[in-house]
C-alpha cells in the first residue's frame, strides 16, 4: 500500500518565495495587512517592494492580523479535494501571532476525516519556511504523516532565525517586541541583531554599524555549520542579502541558499533595511 | 550640661559626644576644601578624606556605646580614633582625643579647665608623635589653641572653647608664614584647617547656632598652578599605615626605628597598641618590622604618586560626577550584571540605557576616583551573583581589582581605560552569555575602539614630549597626548578626521560645556572630511573633557 499523500500547509509569514512554494507543492495561507480600512492579503494582494514603498511613504501605519479560521478551512478543503490524505500545517510562533489558533479552529471545524496536525514552530519567517520546505521534500520522498510531523518537530530544535534591523521603531510600533524592549532608548545608533528564542524576539548582539552587523550575522551562520538548510532574507536592500548569501556560499548545504524577501507581515515589524538569516543545522546521523 | 547664668560650666559624656559629632560634621562638610589644600607633607589630596573617615569611625563608635560618663566616652574616643586613624592627619587628630582622655581620666563631666588641660596634653602628644615636628602644621594649630585656652582661664566652657577655636583659625591663617611649601603653593595647612573645623563644629553645637554643618571660611584655599605642576613631577612612593598590638610595646622606640625607614613618620600609642604611619618607597620594610613586634592589623598602603596625580588633576578644575549609583528599575535576579564607573549625567544615562537592565553606575572619573568600597557597594547591590566591572579609567582598574576581596560575589574586571571603551564593552554585553564569554567579548570590543579626548590645558607643562601652554586645546589619543593647538575647534576636527580615516563610525560625546549645535557642526565637519564615515553625536555631558570621541 503506497504512503498516504501528505499536504504541507503554511502561512505567509514563512516568506517562502512563491516559485519555491509552487515547486514543492506547499500551500501558503496569507495573513492580512491593514492600511487603515484597507485590508490586503499578505503576498497576494500586497507584495514586497510595493509594500515597502507604502510603508515608507508615511500615512497610516500598517497593522497585521491572522488568517481567519475560514481561510484555513478553505485551504484544507482545497488540498483534500486535490487528493491529500493527511495535512501538516506548519506555522508562526503562537507567542507573536494568533495564526495557530485559526488553524486549530479550522481543524476542529473540518472534523477528523483527514488527519490534520498543526505545528507551532515558535519561529518566524524562513525559520518556519525552511522547516516547511524540508518536510515537503521529505514528504515527496514518501515519508508517512506521523514521521513528517516528527521531522518537523525535530527540525524545530535545530532551526535558528536571526536578523538585523535598522531601527527598533517598527517592532515597537507593532507591539511584538518581546525581550528586545531592553534595547529601546539606547541613545546610541545600534543595528541590533535579534533572534527568535522561545517563540519571541530576543536581543542577540548590538553592533554599532550595519557593516559590522552583517559581518556578525555571517560569522554566526558560519559558526552553525554543517547546515541542512539556509536562507538569507532582506526587506529593502536586496544587494545586502545577495552579498551575504554569496559570502555564505561555502557554508551552504547541497540544495543551495534560498534568498527571499521579508513579506509585508514581517516587513511591518522589521521595517526597511532589515537583513535576516534562517538556518537548520544538520544533525549527525 | 550645667549652666550658671548664661555660662555653660560642664558637659557630660553625651554632651561631649554630641559636640564631637558636630565637629566631625564640620570636617566632612569641608572635606573637599581640605583635600584641595593638602600639599604637605605630600600633595596627595587626601587629608580631608582621611580626617573625615577617622572621625566617622569615632562618631559611629560613640553612637554604639553611649555613656553619660565623660571618662568612658573619652577613653572610647581615644581608642577608636587611634585604631581608625587614616594618614598623617588622622593620626595627629587621634592625639587630640588622647589628650582629652588623659585630662578627663576618671571625671564624670568635662569643664573649662579640663578642656585647656586636654589641649595642652594633646599638643605634647602630637609633637611627641612626630620625629621631626614642623611649625606651620597641625602641631602649631594644636599648640596655639592650647595656649589660648590656658590664657583665657575662665570657667565658662563655651567661652574657653570659643577662645581656642578663634586662635586655631588664626593659626591656620598664619601657617604659610611658617612653612615654605605652603607659601610656595599659596595655601594654608590642610590638617590644621581640619582641626579648626573640628573645634568650630563643636562650638556651633555648644552655642546652639548650628548642628556643626558649617563651612569654614579661611582664605588661601586655592593652590597656585605652577606649584601643581612642580609637585606632580615628584615621586612620593607609598603611604603606609598599620597598627601593632602586643605586650609592652615601646612607642618611642618604634618611632625612632620607623623614622629611619621612611619620611613623614607618625607613631602613637601605648604599651598594648601602637599605630604607625609613614611614607616610604618600600612598604615591605616597615611591615616586616611591625610583624616582628606583635600582631599587625588595619594595614593600609596607598600609592601616593597616583594620589598626587589625581590631586593635580582636581586642582586643574576637573569636577566629580554628581550622580548616585543607579539601580535599574524592576530588575530581578540575573545571572550576571555590570557595574560601571562613569562621570557625567549624560554618560551615566547612556550606560544605564545600554546595560540591558543590568548595569548600575558608580560616579567617578579623572578627578574623583571611587574607592574600592564604593564599587564594592554597587557590586553588592547588583541583582546578580557575578558582576563585571567597567572601570573606564586607567586609575580605577587597580581599585576595581581590590573589590574581589571585599565581596563574596564573583567579580570580573574588563580593564576599560576610557568611557568610550566602556560603552563599546557594554554593547557587547549579553545577559544570555556566561560570565567568561561576556568578559572575552567585552574585552575585545573595548580594545577595538580608539578613544580620543579633548580638553584645555590649565597650566604650562610638557606632556608626552609636547610643550603645552596654558589655555591650549589638547588632543589625547588612547591616553597619550597627540597634539595641542590654540584653536580648540580646529584641533577637534583635524585630529578626529585623521584618526577616523578608514574607520566606519565616529561617536562624538559632547561635554557639559559644549552646546549641541556646536557639537553637531563639529560632527558635520568631520563627515565632510572623512568620506564614508558615519558620525554620531551623543550628549555625554561629561565634565572636564569638551569632547570624548570614539573611532571604530
Amino acid at each position: 500500500m503506497p504512503a498516504p499523500r501528505i499536504a504541507i500547509v503554511t502561512d505567509s509569514t514563512s516568506d517562502i518565495p512563491a516559485s519555491e512554494a509552487t515547486r514543492l507543492g506547499i500551500t501558503v495561507v496569507p495573513l492580512n495587512v491593514h492600511f487603515g480600512d484597507e485590508v490586503l492579503l499578505d503576498g497576494v494582494t500586497v507584495k514586497g517592494d510595493e509594500f515597502y514603498r507604502r510603508l515608507q511613504a508615511g500615512g497610516a501605519f500598517p497593522k497585521t492580523s491572522q488568517p481567519s479560521a475560514g481561510a484555513f478551512a478553505d485551504a484544507y478543503r482545497g488540498v483534500i479535494a486535490g487528493g491529500a490524505e493527511a495535512i501538516l500545517s506548519i506555522h508562526i510562533s503562537s507567542k507573536v501571532s494568533g495564526t495557530c489558533n485559526s488553524a486549530n479552529q479550522a481543524k476542529a471545524e473540518l472534523g477528523g476525516n483527514v488527519p490534520i496536525e498543526v505545528i507551532d514552530t515558535l519561529q518566524a519567517s524562513m525559520g518556519l519556511g525552511l522547516i516547511a520546505m524540508e518536510v515537503a521534500r521529505a514528504a515527496a520522498a514518501g515519508l508517512t504523516a506521523s514521521d513528517a510531523a516528527s521531522l518537523a518537530r525535530q527540525l524545530m530544535g535545530s532551526t535558528r532565525f536571526f536578523g538585523m534591523v535598522e531601527t527598533l521603531e517598527y517592532l515597537q510600533r507593532g507591539g511584538r517586541i518581546g525581550r528586545a524592549q531592553m534595547l529601546l532608548g539606547s541613545l546610541l545608533k545600534v543595528h541590533p541583531i535579534l533572534t527568535m528564542q522561545d517563540g519571541v524576539a530576543h536581543p542577540l548582539e548590538r553592533p554599532r554599524t550595519r557593516t559590522r552587523a552583517l559581518d556578525r550575522m555571517r560569522a554566526i551562520a558560519e559558526g552553525a555549520i554543517p547546515l541542512r538548510a539556509l536562507s538569507v532574507l532582506y526587506s529593502t536592500q536586496r544587494q545586502d542579502g545577495e552579498a551575504l548569501a554569496s559570502q555564505l556560499k561555502a557554508a551552504a548545504p547541497a540544495q543551495g541558499i534560498t534568498v527571499a524577501q521579508f513579506g509585508p507581515v514581517l516587513g511591518t515589524y522589521l521595517g526597511p533595511g532589515a537583513v535576516g538569516v534562517a538556518l537548520i543545522q544538520a544533525t549527525p546521523s | 550640661m550645667t549652666r550658671e547664668g548664661t555660662e555653660i560650666r560642664t558637659l557630660d559624656g553625651r554632651g561631649l559626644a554630641e559636640a564631637i559629632a558636630a565637629g566631625a560634621r564640620a570636617i566632612e562638610r569641608n572635606r573637599d576644601t581640605i583635600n584641595a589644600l593638602n600639599v604637605f607633607p605630600v600633595p596627595d589630596g587626601d587629608t580631608g578624606t582621611n580626617m573625615t573617615l577617622t572621625m566617622q569611625k569615632v562618631v559611629a563608635d560613640l553612637r554604639e556605646r553611649p555613656s553619660s560618663q565623660v571618662s568612658s566616652v573619652v577613653r572610647l574616643m581615644a581608642r577608636s580614633s587611634l585604631l581608625a586613624a587614616r594618614g598623617n592627619s588622622g593620626l595627629i587628630l587621634a592625639q587630640f582625643f588622647k589628650g582629652l582622655a588623659s585630662a578627663a581620666d576618671g571625671a564624670d563631666q568635662i569643664d573649662a579647665g579640663c578642656l585647656a588641660k586636654a589641649l595642652r596634653l594633646a599638643t605634647d602628644a602630637a609633637y611627641g608623635a612626630v620625629p621631626d615636628p614642623r611649625e606651620g602644621t597641625m602641631l602649631t594649630v594644636f599648640r596655639e589653641a592650647a595656649e589660648a585656652a590656658e590664657r583665657h582661664g575662665g570657667s565658662d566652657l563655651v567661652a574657653v572653647w570659643d577662645a581656642a577655636c578663634r586662635q586655631a583659625k588664626d593659626a591656620v591663617r598664619r601657617t604659610p608664614e611658617l612653612l615654605d611649601v605652603l607659601r610656595d603653593a599659596g595655601v594654608v595647612d590642610a590638617g590644621g584647617f581640619g582641626f579648626a573645623a573640628l573645634l568650630a563644629g563643636g562650638l556651633s553645637y555648644l552655642t546652639g547656632e548650628s548642628d556643626g554643618s558649617i563651612t569654614l571660611d579661611v582664605p588661601g584655599a586655592a593652590v597656585r598652578p605652577d606649584f601643581v605642576a612642580r609637585m606632580e613631577s615628584e615621586s612620593w612612593g607609598y603611604c603606609v599605615s598599620f597598627a601593632i598590638e602586643g605586650d609592652r610595646l615601646d612607642p618611642d622606640a618604634v618611632r625612632s626605628r620607623a623614622s629611619a625607614l621612611g619620611k613623614s613618620c607618625v607613631v602613637a600609642g601605648d604599651q598594648r597598641q601602637v599605630k604607625v604611619h609613614l611614607h616610604t618607597m618600600d612598604p615591605g620594610e616597615p611591615l616586616t618590622y611591625g610583624v616582628s613586634l606583635g600582631t599587625v592589623s588595619n594595614v593600609a598602603i596607598l600609592n601616593m604618586d597616583e594620589q598626587s596625580r589625581e590631586w593635580a588633576q582636581s586642582q586643574r578644575g576637573g569636577s566629580a560626577a554628581g550622580t548616585q549609583p543607579v539601580r535599574p528599575p524592576g530588575v530581578s535576579r540575573l545571572p550576571v550584571a555590570v557595574v560601571a564607573v562613569v562621570a557625567g549625567d549624560g554618560l551615566a544615562k547612556l550606560f544605564t540605557a545600554n546595560g540591558l537592565g543590568a548595569c548600575s553606575i558608580v560616579p567617578g572619573g579623572d578627578s574623583m576616583n571611587p574607592s574600592a568600597g564604593d564599587i564594592a557597594a554597587a557590586v553588592e547591590a547588583a541583582p546578580a551573583p557575578a558582576v563585571i566591572i567597567l572601570p573606564n579609567n586607567k586609575n580605577v582598574i587597580g581599585t576595581a581589582g581590590l573589590v574581589r576581596s571585599l565581596t563574596a560575589k564573583g567579580v570580573h574586571v574588563v580593564p576599560t581605560t576610557s568611557m568610550q571603551a566602556g560603552i563599546a564593552a557594554l554593547l557587547s554585553f549579553s545577559i544570555d552569555q556566561t560570565v567568561d564569554a561576556n568578559v572575552t567579548a567585552m574585552t575585545a570590543a573595548a580594545a577595538a575602539v580608539k578613544a580620543i579626548a579633548f580638553c584645555h590645558a590649565t597650566r604650562d607643562s610638557r606632556v608626552d614630549g609636547i610643550d603645552v601652554k596654558k589655555g591650549q586645546a589638547m588632543g589625547i589619543v588612547d591616553g597619550k597626548l597627540a597634539r595641542v593647538h590654540d584653536d580648540a575647534g580646529r584641533l577637534v576636527i583635524d585630529l578626529t578626521s585623521e584618526v577616523a580615516r578608514g574607520a566606519e563610525l565616529v561617536t562624538v560625546y559632547r561635554g557639559a560645556d559644549v552646546s549641541r549645535p556646536e557639537a553637531d557642526r563639529t560632527a558635520a565637519a568631520v563627515r565632510d572630511r572623512v568620506p564614508g564615515v558615519e558620525v554620531e553625536v551623543v550628549d555625554g555631558e561629561q565634565p572636564f573633557y569638551a569632547y570624548l570621541v570614539s573611532v571604530e
